[in-house]
């Protein structure tokens, strides 16, 4: 991976971002023939999506898909795949953009397997990013099982003095190359595909539903890591304050989607995010009661019909109405609400508040230098008439789910192509 | 029940303070955020529905109006920037619009286009009242001519009394005409809403009262801790200057001042005189205060009308005047300049008069009777200690 020798030129498309949209549009240029370089500035691909317990509306987990796609990749080998890498600055034109890509330092060669006793020399830990920072790891770690590249990483910058020395003289020694620095690599490109994703809304911004405060209100991204059997108590469902399971959940709609103080746009993914991991918890905790506070379910087209199939369950109840203040008492959480179909204010107890945080694109908080794009007010990408050999696919775009960012992604490749094939 | 949506009524609305009403997408984070809403039927999110829909009848009818204090907690929590505060500002002044007797005065105060005729009809009280004295008293001089000003000569207190009480009588009387519309609407459509045991009338009397001398509801609005300070200073400042002029026009109907000659100037330390300095000053302080809070907004809890810009011009105005005339007296300024002074201050008191049923003042009754319409229907706040 450490090579500076990617093919470029004419026939070369740069793909920007390693998540599901990113690794589609790579696959799709590359498998017609045109050469990709793909840049994932996480040490591993698959973005948000690999971090999912499983997708709506079919409630399959994302690794086998991914899976799927990690071969055509590895058999393919038009893809050039650089991780822990980012563009640096973009110049040129359609047909001709000069790039330069800054590649961070892995410090783990992959020229020979990490050994038990490299492994055992490490105690330092670091927050777990795969996790969502819910657990810790070692500083020096397999991202998580099905990581591609299936690498370790190295958190040098972890490390004491003596884990340094201790990881020096141990054995294989060609597998780690601790004097590893950052490198730079530019590559002249035809078209560029950005397909920088998202990232979740901080909650920490929303004061009165007190997630800095209360280890019991998550987030609907921690949700999923507490869900899957990869997560942080391998797919048990418990409070994160006292390991309890819980026995009434709450979900809290539009959590700083839809609101002028925070994300003025619907978020679009939340809604069905949450009747998801509903269904979770009806089959990990069959007795627990389930409510879901909301101003408007939005399931659009086929997706109405998985709402419905909740709306009939005794132990998921629909209210409607925005959480304004989420309190703790004892060691629950209050959440108060006004009922509007009833017009009743209501402070409901709850062991486990979960918070449908909203879609915040990447673009917006590290723009690419040089890039030429239009965004919006949010920082989605806003794609011109003309076409200047730049195309925006998935989460880059406007929030959306796992299987427009798909199609957004091919749609872009054809573009992209088009260009390479001029 | 098919809704008719009042289309004039919205646009009026949207003019007078409730312009965002619209952006409302019913999400009820301002019933929740609201430290006076109860528990059944909270407000303002119904109100905002209500107000879409231009459901006038149903708004006039509304206590809950009233027993908003606009702290404006809902308008800066309030996730598509809907100004629920502000709404609820705009829908009061319908409802006083709405049970105006006579129907034409409720809309002269509310658009400066009016303006005018308000300056008519006060000159031609003012005129009337003049030439009343003229004919009544032969002797009196003319207007701007003495070395002195002397009030008794500009015009006889009996003369005074009997304009501006008859004046108070009949707003009084159009006031009760309005309160007893009021009252009938609430009890039609607005009962049954508690979830607190009722309370029976004369509990309920005292304990509205109570909250109104203490502003012990207005003291849980968090926003608007500041803004409390300032009423306070203006609603005593009121009562002061209020019960001052009782005292003082029951003594004059009562031939007392004519009886003891010696009786006024009334000394600096006689508690009559110091209620009436005491309140005139507070009047003024509270009337700076409220206008500085209102032009800053600090916290942007909410959005100044023409109707509160006016009423809060009109209190300054009686303020401001009546310390101005108290100045002409002690200082015997010649009556070329004693008289206009007098005279704008006799327009002020007159139009806080005469706009008693009509303008912003007018809260002063509808709250009181919503409070207790509130009360009689167990309509307390939850955490409420009870009376």
């Amino acid at each position: 991976m450490t090579e500076n020798t990617a093919r470029s030129g004419k026939d070369t498309i740069l793909v920007i971002g390693g998540g599901i949209a990113g690794i589609t549009a790579a696959l799709e240029a590359a498998e017609v023939g045109c050469n990709v370089i793909l840049v994932e500035k996480e040490a591993y691909l698959g973005g948000r999506v690999v971090r999912m317990n499983q997708y709506f509306p079919k409630l399959c987990p994302p690794t086998c898909g991914l899976e799927i796609n990690y071969q055509r990749i590895r058999k393919n080998p038009r893809i050039k795949v650089l991780t822990l890498s980012e563009v640096s600055k973009v110049a040129g034109q359609k047909g001709n953009f000069n790039v330069t890509i800054r590649i961070h330092p892995r410090y783990v060669t992959g020229n020979a397997p990490i050994s038990r006793a490299q492994l055992d020399a490490i105690s330092s830990e670091i927050p777990n990013d795969f996790n969502s920072g819910m657990d810790r790891t070692r500083a020096l770690y397999m991202p998580h099982d099905q990581a591609f590249p299936h690498l370790h990483v190295l958190a040098r910058y972890a490390l004491t003095s003596e884990e340094i020395s201790r990881l020096e003289e141990t054995e294989p020694r060609e597998a780690i190359d601790l004097s590893a620095g950052a490198e730079t690599l530019d590559v002249n490109v035809a078209a560029i595909i950005v397909a920088t994703g998202w990232q979740p809304y901080d909650a920490n911004n929303l004061d009165l539903l007190g997630y800095s405060s209360n280890a019991d209100v998550i987030t609907n991204i921690e949700m999923e890591r507490l869900a899957a059997r990869t997560g942080p108590t391998g797919g048990k469902i418990i409070r994160p304050s006292d390991g309890r399971e819980p026995a009434r959940v709450a979900f809290v709609q539009c959590a700083g989607s839809r609101d002028a103080n925070n994300l003025p746009y619907c978020s679009a993914v939340c809604c069905m995010a949450s009747l998801k991991q509903a269904r979770y918890l009806r089959n990990k905790l069959p007795d627990a009661s389930i409510s879901i506070f909301y101003i408007d379910i939005r399931t659009i087209g086929r997706h109405e019909e998985f709402y419905y199939q909740l709306l009939a369950d005794d132990h998921v109840s629909f209210v409607k109405g925005k959480v304004a203040r989420i309190t703790p008492e004892a060691s629950n959480l209050v959440l108060d609400v006004e009922d509007t179909l009833g017009g009743k204010l209501l402070q409901e107890s709850f062991d486990l508040v979960v918070l449908a945080t909203g879609v915040v694109p990447n673009q917006a908080r590290h723009p690419l230098p040089g890039l030429d794009i239009t965004t919006d007010e949010y920082g989605f990408i806003v794609e011109g008439v003309v076409r200047n050999g730049i195309y925006a696919a998935g989460c880059a775009c406007r929030p959306t789910d796992v299987s427009r960012s798909v199609k957004d992604a091919t749609a872009a490749a054809l573009r992209a192509i088009q260009d390479v094939r001029r | 029940m098919l809704v008719k949506p009042d289309i004039a009524y919205i646009e009026d609305l949207a003019q007078s303070g409730g312009s965002d009403l619209k952006k409302c997408y019913q999400c009820a984070t301002c019933s929740v955020i609201c430290p006076l809403s109860p528990e059944l039927k909270p407000y303002p999110r119904k109100e905002m529905i209500w107000a879409s829909w231009g459901l006038k009848g149903r708004l006039a009818a509304d206590p809950d109006l009233w027993l908003c204090h606009q702290c404006g907690d809902c308008s800066v929590q309030c996730p598509r920037g809907a100004r629920p505060g502000d709404v609820m500002a705009a829908l009061r002044g319908k409802t006083i619009e709405h049970f105006a007797f006579p129907a034409f005065m409720g809309k002269l105060t509310r658009h400066p286009r009016y303006l005018p005729i308000l300056a008519a009809i006060s000159a031609f009280f003012i005129g009337v009242m003049l030439l009343v004295q003229q004919l009544w008293e032969q002797d009196a001089p003319l207007l701007f001519l003495g070395s002195h000003f002397e009030y008794e000569q500009f015009l006889a207190h009996k003369v005074l009394i009997l304009f501006f009480f008859s004046a108070s009588f009949l707003m009084v009387v159009f006031a009760a005409i309005s309160a007893s519309r009021f009252w009938k609407a609430m009890d039609k459509l607005s009962s049954g809403w508690s979830t607190a045991p009722v309370e029976d009338l004369r509990s309920s009397v005292i304990g509205a009262a109570m909250d109104l001398i203490k502003h012990s509801r207005f003291h849980r609005c968090d926003s608007g801790k500041q803004r409390r300070s300032g009423h306070l200073l203006v609603f005593y400042g009121f009562v002061g200057l209020f019960v001052t002029t009782s005292i003082a026009t029951v003594l004059t109907f009562l031939e007392y001042p004519l009886n003891n000659p010696d009786l006024y100037p009334l000394g600096w330390f006689h508690p009559v005189k110091i209620l009436g300095n005491a309140g005139g000053i507070a009047l003024l302080a509270g009337c700076f205060y409220v206008w500085n809070y209102r032009r800053n907004s600090p916290d942007h809890t909410g959005e100044s009308s023409y109707s509160d810009w006016f009423f809060l011009a009109l209190l300054f105005m009686v303020g401001a005047t009546g310390i101005f005339t108290e100045v002409v007296r002690l200082t015997a300024v010649p009556s070329i300049l004693g008289t206009p002074v007098y005279v704008v201050h006799l327009l002020a008191v007159f139009w806080l008069l005469i706009f008693l049923p009509y303008t912003k003042f007018a809260h002063i009754f509808y709250r009181f009777l919503a409070m207790i319409h509130a009360r009689l229907n167990g309509r307390r706040l939850p955490d409420a200690p009870a009376q």
